[in-house]
């Protein structure tokens, strides 16, 4: 059911991956079942560690990849249908993607006023309007109009990261997915982007979706915060709260992993493993999303969610 | 060099030759490694922190050169041996663990070939290197290694390989082991079990260890005195407490508090600009024009090092009697008090 608290709904999404045929043929299930949404003006955290489906969670949503099953609608209209051009120009105009990498991403052989600019021209604009646009993107992500002419090998990590930022922006998308933005950039610089995004988050009353393996950077970003194991979305809470209450031991097992810049606090630190044969006992109940306590849901049987809440 | 001091790194200075001119990578470094401590090396990329250790190492490539300095090992000046005598100290005396520990392995030898290939160079059996792997490989927690030894790198994980390159390292049984970012590749998790691994065979072999990485909360877990770098020098060098608890160099600062931590809420405390070009490092004070706090005297002379306490030292003008008094900026400061809360509440 459309719900009109969220801007971005999904429900149920499914992403598969096969390789191989006949007996070789192998099926990794890449997202299994997530479901969540996004309010307006909201940051929502995705965490995890590699190969449990975050990335690919928002790829789906943008359509880089053809979801297996699930729905996602953005602003209550489908978005994980068929393919037309009309929900392409739907899906363009509305979100943008921040990603990775700011080397691979951006193409070596156009402009820097090329690449900010492809989105503008693709949607009708003349040469002149998006060179004005493009400019005052430049100056907005804290590069100069003098950048416009350049080519991407000659910037900086961090000034690509910004010009990476500004292609997203540039055509004014209600939602964001920004794919670990920072993870690439060296500590000083991550800071600087960091702070960015938060201008413009702030500026533009934009929605983020943020997916980010570093924990102190989501947590500090993100109003809540969705962690995902194996495809599977375990928990989703406030981001506050999370790190305060965390209720599902895989959450516990990677809070526990970060070292904190504390010498004292981190030569006593204590780190639990998460074994899922372990934890659970899911032969008699099966594990589904539940609601432990208001807004914190966690992925567990009806025994666990109980144990939970008496806490 | 003091009593148990193992390796004595001294102005060393290291510098390329490249497309656009001579690159000075490290610019005068000095710091000792104690016998069963770990140094750790924190600093960004490009400020000179790998190229050290290569230059320990001797595996430097081939368009740098070691400009002066010394490094001393053994009654040796490493950076003067021949190849023939470096060969006995590489591996042997020595041990390096990689970053990524998928290009470090080579993709067509068994793994169990890679561990004993430095034994048997030294003179062992196969049959007695063979075993002396599969220990190896039980060391560093690797389950089934009988079956293991047998399978190609591919086969393994992220952190399995991480283990293997430690265990590579740690076969010619040296007695320092050099870990350059050994964890950046790394799942957090995983991570963690890694450094946990590094501590414990730290222990139990009581190696000394230089450790190499960007990640201050890495830092806290593993060092027992740091070395901050930033442009090919050594900025502000303590232990684990000074340099997290009183810090005094404004790259430090700027460096403690431009991450977030879990209890960060305003803005960041972000560092302008970038780091300088080592092709035509800046006169003076190397990170004068991203700091704030820089005097008229950063711009025109390199400030000297300053002793704080006995294990302290710090290379800033701000230490200089006449300098006017600065203070650390406020959101450190209630930064540092959260720790040493967080540390008290964490002894009880």
């Amino acid at each position: 059911m459309p719900n009109s608290e969220y801007i971005l709904e999904v429900e149920h999404l499914c992403q598969t991956f096969t390789s191989g045929h006949g007996r070789r043929k192998l099926v990794v299930k890449a997202v299994d079942d997530v479901s969540f949404g996004v309010k307006p003006a909201e940051t929502f955290g995705l965490v995890g560690e590699s190969g449990c489906g975050k990335t690919t969670t928002g790829r789906t949503i943008i359509r880089l990849y053809d979801p297996t099953s699930g729905i996602v609608r953005f602003d209550g209209r489908e978005i994980s249908g068929k393919m037309t051009k009309d929900l392409q120009k739907y899906i363009t105009e509305n979100i943008a993607m921040i990603f990775q990498d700011p080397i691979e991403s951006l193409n070596p052989r156009m402009t820097i006023e090329e690449i900010i600019g492809e989105g503008l021209m693709l949607r009708g604009a003349s040469r002149a309007e998006a060179h004005d646009k493009v400019v005052e993107m430049l100056r907005t992500v804290g590069l100069t109009e003098e950048h416009a002419t350049r080519y991407p090998h000659e910037f900086s990590g961090g000034q690509r990261q910004r010009i990476g930022i500004a292609r997203a922006m540039v055509v004014r998308p209600r939602l964001i997915i920004a794919d670990e933005p920072v993870s690439a950039l060296d500590v000083s610089i991550q800071a600087q982007v960091i702070n960015l995004l938060n201008d413009l988050k702030q500026e533009m009353g934009l929605t983020i979706l943020f997916i980010a393996h570093n924990l102190s950077v989501v947590k500090y970003f993100s109003d809540r915060i969705g962690v995902m194991y194996y495809g599977k979305l375990v928990e989703l809470a406030p981001s506050r709260v999370l790190y305060e209450r965390p209720m599902h031991p895989y959450t516990k097992a990677l809070l526990s992993a970060i070292p904190q810049p504390n010498p004292l606090t981190e030569r006593v630190r204590k780190r639990v493993d998460y074994v899922p044969e372990r934890d659970h006992d899911y032969s008699r109940e099966k594990p589904e999303m539940r609601e432990v306590e208001p807004e914190h849901f966690v992925y567990c049987s009806e025994s666990e969610a109980k144990s939970m809440r008496e806490g | 060099m003091q009593q148990n001091t193992i390796l004595s790194v001294n102005d060393l200075r290291v510098s390329f030759r490249a497309y656009g001119g001579i690159v000075q990578a490290v610019r005068g470094v000095s710091f000792d490694l104690k016998k069963g401590e770990t140094v750790a090396i924190v600093g960004e990329s490009g400020s000179g922190k790998s190229v050290s250790t290569k230059a320990i190492m001797g595996i430097l490539p081939g368009n740098a050169f070691i400009e002066s300095g010394s490094i001393d090992y053994d009654g040796l000046d490493i950076t003067k041996v021949d190849e023939a005598k470096m060969h006995e100290i590489r591996g042997h005396r020595i041990g390096l663990v990689f970053q990524d520990p998928l290009s470090a392995l080579n993709p067509i030898m068994k793994v169990g070939k890679q561990i004993t290939e430095v034994l048997v160079r030294q003179g062992m059996s196969k049959q007695d290197a063979h075993q002396r792997a599969l220990q190896l490989m039980k060391d560093v927690g690797i389950p089934d290694a009988e079956r293991r030894i047998n399978q190609y790198p591919f086969q393994f994980s992220g952190g399995m390989r991480q283990r293997i390159v430690i265990a590579i390292a740690l076969a010619g049984d040296p007695e320092i082991l050099i870990c350059d970012e050994p964890t950046t590749a790394l799942d957090v998790t995983v991570q963690a079990k890694i450094l946990e691994l590094i501590n414990q065979i730290k222990e139990e072999r009581h190696l000394s260890v230089l450790f190499i990485t960007h990640d201050l909360g890495v830092v806290a877990q593993m060092a027992d005195r740091i070395c901050v770098m930033y442009a090919g020098k050594i900025v502000e060098s303590g232990t684990a407490e000074e340099i997290f608890f009183e810090p005094v160099h404004p790259y430090t600062w700027a460096l403690l508090s431009s991450m977030p931590d879990l209890e960060t809420y305003g803005r960041l405390e972000a560092i302008p600009g970038t780091p300088p070009n080592m092709i035509a490092p800046p006169k003076g004070d190397a990170f004068a024009i991203r700091n704030k706090y820089a005097l008229k005297i950063d711009f025109e002379q390199e400030p000297p090092t300053f002793r704080l306490s006995d294990t302290h030292y710090a290379s800033t003008w701000l230490l200089h009697p006449r300098a006017p008094r600065v203070e650390m900026p406020a959101s450190l400061r209630e930064r540092i008090q959260r720790m040493k809360e967080a540390a008290a509440h964490a002894q009880q």
